[in-house]
């Protein structure tokens, strides 16, 4: 994966570059929003990691030029602002997702890797299937093998947001923004117990594999088709 | 004293009028008695003359009796009325018939000579009032007859006078009392008209407080001392909204400054801890870093939110159903509850309730109070969430049985940084002023409540 990384303070620019380089992506650099619009506008990379606050420019306006002239590569921006106004600017000028500094690099990872894979395949699937496990997003109908599970409607929120990144580590402030529409921090323990309950009704009972997995530190993730 | 200006005022200016009027009566009083008991001794002195005059032509003791008898008694004079003669020793040479069995002393100024005429006030018969006694020395050529040297005393009962007093004090007190209760009256709407300019200009001042910073008290443009008073605390609204305005913009850039080297701080951290031989020893720095960062957020929060900060943004506000915003939120702190060993109750209706609003600021109100009801509930203790339709809105409760909030502290805990139990309990001093913020933000208002069962109860109440 080959990530371009916008951020004009040193140090912040370091460890992000330093992690994602240990994670296996390559990763070039930008300071000023002139670098980062002729390096972005060759289409070669990835994804995008963009900090609004930069010298030059406006990282909003820089990014909305670059989606004005067709770049399509997937923008993950990174601000100190996180006011909710700020927040819509950013994502209707063409962001693909919003991290509001301080955050910690595994939540920065496992967003760009959910960003990248979401630009490969625009996700319309109303089947999702996981192993044995199905659900149907019109019918809300959850099988797994020849057996019925009746979730309640957040459970399938869930389970749906979890299949959909099959194959994906999830973090849990991007379960929180996505099925509960709040923040992590108050959420956070909310996430785990309805993880709970999900297990129970989906793993516990059947003999095949263990499907929601957790990752220690991180979040969660359900094995896509290959790996299951 | 406690009592309002105008129950003060009111009767301060009624002490005054009574004294006032007071004075005066007293006055009118104490000229009217004296002139009285003037009349009276020169009525007394008149009497004595007529008698001497009479007694010239007496001849022998007898006839001086009779004519003792003749100007004395009540049919000449319609009251009792007393004469004698007296010798030197005071024994009665001579007395009239009405019945005087009473010895008056020859005052001694009389009786040595140095003076011939004296007043005195004795005390009369059994059941009368007092007597003016009249005494002088006889000539003697009037009392040859009788002895060497006699007195004659003759007296009069001064009850006329004390009753003619007696029915002034009456009229006076009751004047008295009718005045005082008029000015009484009269000067209590009078003060109550004349500070009602401060009851308005109170109501608004506690309004500018409560909601906005920026609005300020109507002025009359009458620049008596009330409109200029009004003009000063505008003054100080302006320096006030001024300060407060600084103060947030502070706090705002403060907590928004910190962000960027946090960050810094943060990833750099998370790299180090993750090289082989130093994984997981700084995971404990990595929470305290985590607690600066949550400071930093709920600075932010609270600026945003904050009393007098404005109208917030409605850009995120959809239908959020509260009973199962609360019930997430009530399982969500479960963990957190088991750890304190607190037990969680939830209780709700079974339909959703509908508000229009934030689902973020809303979850962070209900959070906040729910963290605090955990931290201030002792082992063992129960802390109860609780979701309800009411008349007017939604209720949302969150009642603990923990030692409740102290009552010189009620103030405080709304304030930041402010807490009820010292620095001890683990939070901020942000949750409450926050919580507040948001549901004040939302229309609503937070209330602290004591339920009977001990503990303190929090209740936002939200408009539908």
């Amino acid at each position: 994966m080959r990530v371009l990384v916008v951020e004009d303070d040193a140090r912040i620019r370091r460890f992000v570059v330093q992690g994602l380089e240990e994670e296996g992506a390559t990763t070039q650099t930008a300071e000023t929003g002139r670098e980062f619009a002729a390096l972005a506008s060759d289409g070669s990379f990835d994804a995008v990691i963009l900090d609004l606050g930069l010298p030059d420019a406006d990282g909003v306006d820089v990014l909305e030029a670059l989606r004005r002239d067709g770049c399509r590569t997937p923008v993950l921006v990174l601000t100190a602002r996180d006011s909710i106004e700020d927040r819509v600017r950013g994502l209707d000028a063409g962001a693909d997702d919003y991290l509001v500094k301080p955050f910690a690099f595994v939540e920065l990872s496992a967003r760009l890797r959910a960003l990248h894979r979401r630009n490969r395949e625009h996700d319309d699937r109303d089947h999702l299937s996981v192993a044995d496990l199905v659900l149907d997003v019109r019918t809300r109908r959850v099988t797994r093998g020849e057996k019925r599970i009746e979730l309640s409607p957040r459970e399938f929120s869930l389970l749906e947001y979890l299949m959909r990144h099959a194959g994906e580590v999830v973090t849990r402030a991007m379960i929180a923004e996505n099925v509960w529409d709040q923040s992590v921090e108050h959420f956070s323990n909310v996430i785990d117990v309805y993880m709970g309950y999900l297990r129970k009704k989906v793993d516990r009972p059947f003999d095949g594999p263990r499907l929601i997995c957790t990752v220690r530190g991180v979040g969660y993730t359900i094995p896509d088709n290959d790996a299951a | 004293m406690s009592l309002p200006i105008r129950t003060r005022l009111t009767v301060w200016f009624t002490a005054l009028v009574f004294l006032g009027t007071g004075a005066v009566a007293a006055f009118l009083y104490i000229g009217f008695g004296n002139s009285v008991a003037a009349f009276m001794t020169e009525h007394l002195h008149h009497e004595a003359v007529r008698i001497e005059r009479l007694m010239k032509g007496a001849s022998s003791a007898k006839e001086l009796q009779k004519t003792l008898e003749l100007v004395v008694g009540p049919q000449q004079h319609g009251y009792d009325f007393y004469c004698r003669i007296l010798d030197r020793e005071g024994n009665p040479l001579l007395q009239s018939p009405a019945e005087m069995r009473l010895t008056f002393a020859i005052p001694e100024t009389v009786r040595n000579g140095s003076a011939t005429v004296a007043f005195t006030t004795v005390p009369g018969p059994a059941g009368t009032g007092a007597l003016r006694v009249y005494t002088t020395s006889l000539q003697p050529a009037l009392c040859g007859a009788l002895a060497d040297d006699a007195f004659l005393q003759i007296a009069q009962p001064t009850e006329m006078m004390v009753e003619r007093l007696r029915t002034l004090r009456r009229w006076g007190a009751l004047g008295l009392a009718f005045v005082v209760t008029f000015f009484a009256i009269a000067g209590y709407f009078l003060i109550r008209k004349a500070l009602q300019p401060v009851a308005a200009i109170s109501a608004h001042a506690s309004a500018i407080g409560a909601s906005d910073l920026a609005r300020r008290l109507p002025r009359r443009d009458t620049h008596d001392e009330l409109d200029e008073l009004a003009a000063v605390l505008n003054e100080m609204f302006e320096r006030l909204e001024t300060a407060f305005v600084r103060n947030r913009r502070f706090a705002a850039a403060a907590a928004h400054q910190l962000r960027t080297p946090l960050t810094g701080l943060r990833g750099h951290l998370e790299m180090i801890n993750r090289e082989p031989d130093v994984r997981g020893r700084l995971d404990d720095v990595l929470v305290d870093v985590d607690r600066m960062v949550t400071l930093c957020r709920r600075m932010l929060l609270w600026t945003k939110v904050s009393e007098g900060a404005g109208p917030s943004a409605r850009t995120d506000w959809t239908a959020v159903d509260v009973r199962e915003l609360c019930h997430d939120l009530a399982v969500g702190a479960r963990t957190t509850a088991r750890r304190s060993g607190v037990r969680l109750a939830f209780e709700a209706d079974d339909d959703p309730i509908l508000v229009t609003g934030s689902a973020t600021l809303l979850g962070e109100a209900v959070h906040n109070l729910i963290d605090n009801a955990i931290r201030h509930t002792p082992r063992g203790g129960t802390v109860r969430v609780r979701a309800r339709r009411s008349e007017s809105g939604v209720d949302i409760v969150v009642e603990d049985d923990g030692p409740g909030i102290p009552p010189h502290a009620e103030a405080r805990i709304f304030r930041h940084f402010e807490r009820a139990h010292g620095k001890t309990d683990g939070g901020f001093g942000l949750g409450l002023p926050i919580a507040r913020g948001i549901v004040r933000s939302h229309g609503g208002d937070l209330f602290l409540e004591r339920p009977s069962s001990g503990g303190a109860a929090f209740r936002i109440h939200l408009p539908t």
